[in-house]
Order: structure tokens, then sequence, then C-alpha cells
């Protein structure tokens, strides 16, 4: 169970690090970026928070790096799934033809 | 969302990271710790046909029909790589009952922080009114936008 919920915790924080990444790297005059960037930060802060009282041996630092990979390795197991059902939406596109008949 | 407007200035470091990230994971650093390099090597193998087969559907989506108008050579090129993809993606894959629990438990962890992410950017929106209401033209702006249309409505023979 406790692998579970660092699993949970830990993609919480993988998303929270990749949203400030994605705010950071998309950022223009227009961006009114503080109340996105404060809930991705809180977000992070909890999960890590939550992890160690999971993991209470290790430090902030190792949790975020364990915690973090091992969601990067579960959530790559989505990723044919994801690609398949792409590639099934394309292939249908592909070989759509024109109905015939009155319109 | 929370990032609308004319954002001619956008930061351009969005392409700068995506390719540093790619140099990561194909080129990893020493002292990664146990579950770093087992993600790194995860990563490389995924990589193996992700990158073939997100060329393939993006060339075969470029050729697919628009107005019932298809690009052949497009097509055929993007759904060779994307089979090509497909195929080194069934000898790479391994699923199994274990990695169930781990993967919903993952993917529960990212539609929260999206979800909370989603709402926050709502919040954003609902969040002060922009510039109010805009002014009224003067006199000379007026005369200005008047021109312009005029002379465009001549140019279109509709005098």
């Amino acid at each position: 169970m406790s692998e579970l919920l660092t699993l949970f915790f830990g993609s919480m924080a993988l998303s929270a690090i990749v949203i400030v990444i994605h705010m950071i790297s998309a950022f223009h005059p227009y961006h009114r970026p503080t109340p996105t960037l404060v809930a991705s930060l809180l977000i992070l802060s909890l999960a890590v928070y939550a992890m160690s009282m999971i993991n209470g041996e290790m430090s902030y630092m190792e949790i975020i790096r364990k915690s973090v990979s091992e969601s990067i390795l579960s959530l790559l197991n989505i990723l044919p799934l994801i690609y398949i059902s792409i590639a099934i939406i394309l292939a249908r596109v592909s070989v759509s033809q024109r109905k015939s008949g009155p319109v | 969302m929370s990032r609308m407007g004319p954002a001619f200035e956008r930061s351009k470091l969005g392409g700068l990271i995506f390719l540093f990230g790619l140099f990561l994971a194909l080129f990893p650093p020493g002292g990664l710790m146990g579950p770093e390099a087992a993600a790194s090597e995860s990563l490389r193998a995924t990589l193996s046909w992700a990158i073939p087969g997100a060329l393939g559907l993006f060339i075969a989506a470029s050729g697919a029909p628009i107005y019932y108008v298809s690009n052949l050579p497009r097509l055929i090129l993007g759904w060779i790589l994307s089979l090509y993809s497909l195929s080194v993606m069934i000898v790479e894959w391994n699923p199994n009952t274990g990695m169930l629990a781990t993967t919903v438990s993952s993917a529960a962890g990212v539609l929260v922080t999206v979800l909370i992410y989603l709402y926050s950017i709502r919040l954003t929106e609902s969040m002060g009114q922009g510039d109010g209401v805009t002014k009224p033209l003067e006199d000379d702006e007026i005369e200005h936008v008047s021109k312009i249309l005029l002379a465009n409505l001549d140019e279109g023979g509709l005098q």
C-alpha cells in the first residue's frame, strides 16, 4: 500500500514540476501565472510532505528523486495504449471517404 | 485559458528545454539512483519506438484526407513508419497484472494534479476584468478607420 501511495504522490509531484516548467517555457506578457504557479507549488509541497510521512528515513531530495523516477516508470506503461488509440483514430481518418447519396 | 491573447512575445525556452530533456534522456548523467537508472533505461527503450511513431503519425496525419483529398505518398510513408514503430513497441512491451495497480495509482496522481491545475486556471479567468471598458475612438481615429473601410469597400466594388 505504501508503494502505491508513493507512486500516487510521486505522480502529483512530477505533474506539478511539469506544469511549472511548462509555464516558464510558455510565458508571455499577457500571462497571469500567479494562481496556477501557487497551486502547482502547493501540490508539489504537499506531495513531498505526504511522501516524507510514508518514507520517514529518506531525505526530501531522495524522496523526490525516487518517487518521481518510479512514477515515470509506471506512466511509461500507459504510453503504448495511448499510441495505439491515436493510431486507430488516425487509421479511421486515413480511410474516410465521401458518403454517396443525396446531401 | 490563463494565457490567452496575441502573445507575439511568448517565451522561446520551450524548444531549448525539450532538447535539453531529450539530450539527458539519451545521454543520462552518472550517479543515478536505482529507480532513476531504471526509469532512464525504460525511457530510452520507449524513445526507440516513440520517436519514429510520433514522426509517422505526424506524417500520416499531414497526408490524411482534407475535404476527401489525400496526399498518398505522405500517407503511405507515415503509415510505414507507424507500423514499424508498432512492431518495435509490441516486441518491447511486456504488460503484466502487477503493473496495473501501479499504473492506475500513478495515473490517478496525474489526474488529480491536472484537475487542480484546470480549476486554478478557471479561478484565474474569473479574477479581474482585464482593462475594463474600452474607451470610444477619438475623432482622428474615427477618420482613419473610416478611410480604411471606405478604401476597402471601393476596391471590392461595393460603392
